[in-house]
């Protein structure tokens, strides 16, 4: 079942998105607070529906849509559900306030295309991945990134749940990052910015920092340098080789925080934990596999409510698994064209996938005028996504 | 007559009394005639008098004269009867006219007098007239009356008001109305009371709303100055939302006009002064950011010149500190320019040393190699067969390379310094010393040791004449001194591991071991008693390799000897376990390998069979059956860990196929990298096929 001609676009039998994007569609991002869907694709475009549920049935009804100039590679809801940052080829992050209706404007710029974005509500911040080997973390009140963090190599995946936050490159490269509040301790780290002469002056004269003073004044959690300082010193925790052999493809951190799930081209998961007391608890599984046809493994999704999560892959299916059992909790069946994203909405009920080439097979298996970007709706039962208790534990 | 004529009056007599009675009658006629004509003048007068009476009250009322004579049918007493009823009608009227006139006049005074109205000019006006009570009249007074009446209105509400403004205004600004009020007139106090309503009153009232009024204005106008440099301090230091709504009702005002400002206590001298102060502190705040910010570009700029192996004192001047900004000798924008810029030079300075630098970085590190080259010579003992042995050899043949090099490295140098200084038109300085000075003292240092070494080989050459010349007179030879040699050897290389980050694991494997060895007793034994409580018997007292040697049981020897060795085997694993949990079990099986082979090297006692019960493991207490079969494990690792099929095999669900990940450490990776080119992910290709121009790599 190699190639996909022949294969139903729909043998799951999802509800069909009214009005898709003409081209591959590159994210698919749930509001946090509604039943509002974005999508961005290759044909520059963000379109935004509302998307309805009656019983079984779905509606989607198009809302609005912005246009980049160059193809739109990734999307993130602010928490709050009003605005919709998107970025992509044009190097460019647009903020979309599209509840109010207002105009998109532009809040953050790479030298390269942007691959990923996401909005950190215990911030305020946005973080933005990009192909020039940096993440920037922006005000959006402020033209210049309040940092810039170099990366090994050029981002191809991110994912936060504060205070982690992970970030696979090329190259396999995972950089962890602690973006803990760094007020506990940071006072004894801010000597550090101080030269030794200064340092001596400071005590012999019981002089404060100025950084501590600050913050023991305002007691507000981030001023610009703090931040700057607090990037310094303790933003990368760790950098770590991925536990997979192959170029990443996709990450998600745990819900709890614990740890990541990293995904590759060669249709394996990696489960990690970052604690040193748990490493015994990593492994990594296949999947997305038919035979000797081995797909990517193109988006990881872990469920808003019972914590078990998703895989769909450049075969045209899509998964539901549970970590902790270790077990497949529903093998979906394949669809015609690969699955580049997926998404849960922000109560689980709704699974959003979208049906269309994502590239693998490069440029020449790109036929443009039988391409067909479709994005499906699936209602996920609950014995799909609940996880069950461990089974056959007695050889483990 | 008869009387007469019985009197017998004489006729004259009779003639004269006639005459007589004559006269008196007709006196008497006369008189009445003369009482009767005065009682019809007397009645013609009261008429007359009636009648101008009349003619008064009538013209004074205004009304035509009333003609009563035409119908004076009954005399005169009728007429004078008809013209008093009427007068006395008349009269009547009058008074009751009067009395309008009163009432009027009364209230027309009550207003002027409240109005305050300077009554003097007009007073003809409305002063009583009793020759004119015409209606004409009154409703003349009524129009002024209902003038004033108008007027009082007005003013009133003019009054009111004033009033008003009044009152908001003195709640915009935070001051007492009631006292403002009771300043201009005592009656504005109670709002139900009689107002004062005199013009005067009015103007006060006017002129105190204008100044208000300025003064709002005024007040205005610095608390939008305020606010607005407020704005920019939090837009400069990024002044939370949180803090920022404490005062958004003052920002929210920075635009509006004078009339648009209406909240009570909006422009109050309180507000004012606390939005004062939390501007002066949000200055004062960025000062100590600035300063903050200056010490952060500082550090930057010493890094730099540390990096770029530059005094960091040239770059900086020394009046231009940060306490020369607190006692505000200098502006602290301008030094945060000064140092920007010196940033900037020391950057441009930076790439120009650059190349010379790294030169400088490998001669040095040749240099520090020569150094312990000749270290490593002086060590007499250097060809024992110790552990590590053979590193230091490869590691003093690579070192005689490199020093081979360094004269030709030292010439390089000294030509490119010389190149740099002639370019440039100063010195190459290297923290703070000249670089060509330091090249002079090395070569000078070259020579001086050279003559040494020429001059020791003499000395050995003649101390060898000498021995010789003993042996053939005593037949013996001394034999080399040992002492101090093996310590002294150790703590260089520590001091060289210390230099190599990543190389030093390995090299440091053979240290904790031999700290194991000579570590107390206690530990070893622990272990050998899970092995060997016998031989723990024997060896009750001390396990020293040391003492062991002077062990006269010789066949326990070896069998001990190993035992000890293993037992700092397995701690060595241990501690390293416990150091760190997070290295990679191949580094940790790497390292045990070492250790073993070390070992195998020091003891030369064939053991194969008991190494293979120490694996890597927690649990030194477990029994040797489950350690093995834990080995066998772990050589396995990575598999795929085979799990059992579910019980319920009626759901969809799977197990997954899993294998447990080993922790490939950083920089694990960097050989198959090598291998490998440049990958891209689908989107990168994809992008680079449709945008070449917008993605060009």
């Amino acid at each position: 079942m190699s190639n996909f001609s022949a294969a139903n676009p729909n043998p799951n039998k999802s509800s069909e998105v009214a009005q898709p994007p003409t081209d591959s569609v590159s994210s698919l991002k749930f509001s946090p607070k509604a039943n509002f869907l974005v999508a961005t694709s290759w044909d520059n475009q963000v379109r935004c529906w509302e998307i309805t549920r009656d019983g079984t049935t779905m509606g989607s009804v198009p809302k609005a849509s912005i246009s980049h100039d160059h193809p739109v590679l990734c999307s993130a809801w602010k928490d709050d559900g009003t605005t919709v940052f998107s970025g992509g080829c044009d190097k460019q992050v647009k903020m979309w306030p599209l509840l109010s209706g207002g105009q998109p404007v532009t809040v953050a710029m790479h030298d390269a295309p942007i691959k990923e974005v996401a909005w950190v509500p215990e911030m305020n911040l946005l973080v933005t991945g990009s192909w020039d080997k940096t993440i920037k973390y922006w005000d959006t009140r402020q033209s210049n990134p309040v940092h810039t963090q170099q990366l090994p190599d050029r981002c191809y995946a991110l994912t936060v749940r504060h205070p982690l936050m992970v970030v696979g490159t090329a190259d396999r490269n995972l950089v962890v990052f602690n973006l803990q509040n760094p007020q506990s301790h940071f006072p004894e780290n801010a000597l550090h910015l101080v030269k030794p002469k200064e340092r001596s002056i400071m005590q012999e004269h019981s002089f404060v920092h100025p950084i501590t003073r600050c913050l023991n004044a305002l007691s507000f959690p981030f001023t610009k340098n703090s931040l700057r300082s607090f990037f310094n010193y303790n933003a990368e925790f760790k950098r770590i080789t991925s536990p997979l052999k192959y170029q990443t493809r996709c990450v998600a951190a745990f819900p709890d925080q614990q740890g990541f799930l990293v995904g590759s081209i060669e249709g394996r998961v990696g489960v990690h934990h970052l604690d040193d007391a748990q490493q015994s608890k990593n492994f990594t599984f296949k999947c997305h596999r038919e035979g000797n046809e081995i797909y990517s493994v193109n988006s990881l999704n872990f469920h808003p409510v019972h914590h078990t999560f998703a895989t769909a892959g450049s075969d045209g299916a899509f998964n539901f698994w549970d970590k902790d059992s270790k077990q497949r909790l529903k093998a979906m069946s394949r669809c015609s064209q690969p699955i580049p994203c997926s998404a849960f909405n922000n109560d689980g009920s709704i699974f959003v996938y979208s049906v269309c080439y994502d590239w693998s097979k490069g440029a020449e298996n790109h036929n443009p005028s039988t391409a067909k970007a479709t994005i499906f709706l699936h209602l996920p039962q609950e014995s799909e996504v609940k996880g069950k208790p461990r089974v056959g534990t007695n050889r483990k | 007559m008869s009387i007469w004529d019985e009197v017998g009056e004489p006729n004259i007599e009779r003639d004269n009394m006639l005459l007589e009675l004559e006269q008196e009658c007709l006196e008497a006629y006369k008189r009445k005639v003369r009482d009767a004509e005065k009682r019809r003048a007397q009645l013609q007068q009261a008429i007359a008098d009636s009648e101008a009476e009349l003619a008064d009250i009538c013209s004074a009322m205004g009304e035509g004269p009333v003609n009563i004579r035409e119908n004076a049918v009954g005399g005169l007493k009728e007429e004078l009867k008809t013209i008093v009823s009427t007068l006395e009608e008349m009269q009547k009227l009058k008074c009751e006219r009067k009395k309008q006139f009163i009432e009027v006049l009364d209230q027309l005074m009550n207003i002027a007098k409240e109005l305050c109205k300077p009554m003097e000019d007009n007073l003809y006006k409305i002063s009583m007239d009793e020759t004119d009570l015409s209606l004409k009249r009154l409703q003349e007074l009524h129009t002024i009356l209902h003038e004033l009446q108008d007027e009082k209105t007005n003013r009133m509400k003019q009054v009111l008001d004033h009033l008003i403004t009044l009152n908001s205004l003195c709640k915009v600004l935070g001051l007492d109305f009631k006292h403002t009020v009771t300043e201009i007139h005592p009656s504005m106090d109670d709002s139900i009371g009689l107002k004062n309503l005199s013009s005067d009153t009015i103007d006060k009232l006017t002129a105190t709303i204008l100044s208000l009024r300025e003064i709002k204005t005024q007040r205005m106008h610095t608390l939008q100055d305020l606010a607005a440099h407020m704005l920019e301090l939090w837009s400069l230091m990024d002044t939370p939302i949180k803090e920022q709504q404490m005062f958004q009702n003052i920002t929210r005002n920075i635009v509006a006009a004078e009339h648009e400002i209406t909240e009570p206590n909006t422009l109050s001298v309180d507000l004012i002064n606390y939005v004062e102060a939390e501007v002066s502190r949000l200055e004062h705040l960025k000062s100590s950011k600035m300063k903050e910010l200056i010490l952060n570009k500082r550090t930057e700029l010493e890094e730099i010149c540390s990096r770029i192996h530059v005094v960091a004192e040239a770059y900086i001047p020394i009046d231009h500190s940060i306490e020369a900004v607190e006692s505000g000798a200098i502006e602290p924008t301008y030094l945060l320019e000064e140092v920007e810029l010196q940033i900037a030079k020391a950057k441009e300075e930076g790439f120009s040393r650059k190349e010379i630098l790294d030169k400088v970085v490998k001669w040095l590190a040749a240099c520090d190699e020569e150094c312990w080259l000749e270290e490593y010579n002086r060590d007499d003992n250097r060809y024992n067969a110790g552990r590590g042995a053979h590193l230091y050899l490869k590691r003093a043949e690579k070192a005689r390379a490199l020093v081979s090099k360094i004269p030709a490295m030292t010439e390089a140098l000294t030509l490119k310094a010389k190149a740099w200084e002639e370019e440039r038109g100063i010195e190459f300085s290297y923290d703070g010393v000249r670089l060509l000075s330091m090249l002079d003292n090395y070569n000078v240092l070259r020579q001086e040791k050279e003559q040494e070494r020429r001059r020791q080989r003499e000395q050995k050459r003649l101390q060898g004449q000498r021995i010789a010349e003993q042996e053939a007179v005593f037949g013996s030879k001394p034999s080399p001194s040992k002492s101090g040699k093996k310590l002294s050897r150790i703590s260089t290389i520590g001091a060289a591991n210390r230099r190599f980050s990543y190389g030093g694991m390995v090299l440091q494997a053979p240290n904790p071991e031999k700290a194991a060895l000579h570590s107390g007793p206690t530990k070893k034994d622990g272990c050998i008693k899970q092995n060997n409580s016998l031989n723990h018997q024997k060896n009750s007292g001390s396990t020293g390799l040391s003492s062991g040697r002077k062990n006269l049981d010789v066949a326990q020897k070896p069998l001990k000897k190993h035992l000890t060795s293993r037992a700092a085997n397995a701690c060595e694993i241990e501690s390293s376990m416990v150091r760190k949990p997070l290295s990679p079990i191949s580094s940790a099986a790497a390292a045990s390998a070492k250790t073993t082979t070390t070992l195998a090297g020091l003891d030369r006692t064939p053991k194969r069979t008991l190494q293979r019960t120490i694996p890597p493991n927690k649990t030194p207490t477990a029994s040797p059956s489950k350690l093995a079969s834990i080995e066998d494990q772990e050589n396995n690792t990575p598999k795929n860990m085979p799990i059992p099929m579910p019980t319920t095999p009626s759901t969809a669900s799977l197990p997954m196929q899993t294998a447990f990940t080993p922790c490939i450490p950083f920089l694990a990776n960097q050989a198959e990298k090598q291998e490998k080119v440049a990958e891209y992910s689908f989107e990168e290709r994809r992008a680079v096929f449709m945008l070449p121009e917008a993605y060009s790599r």
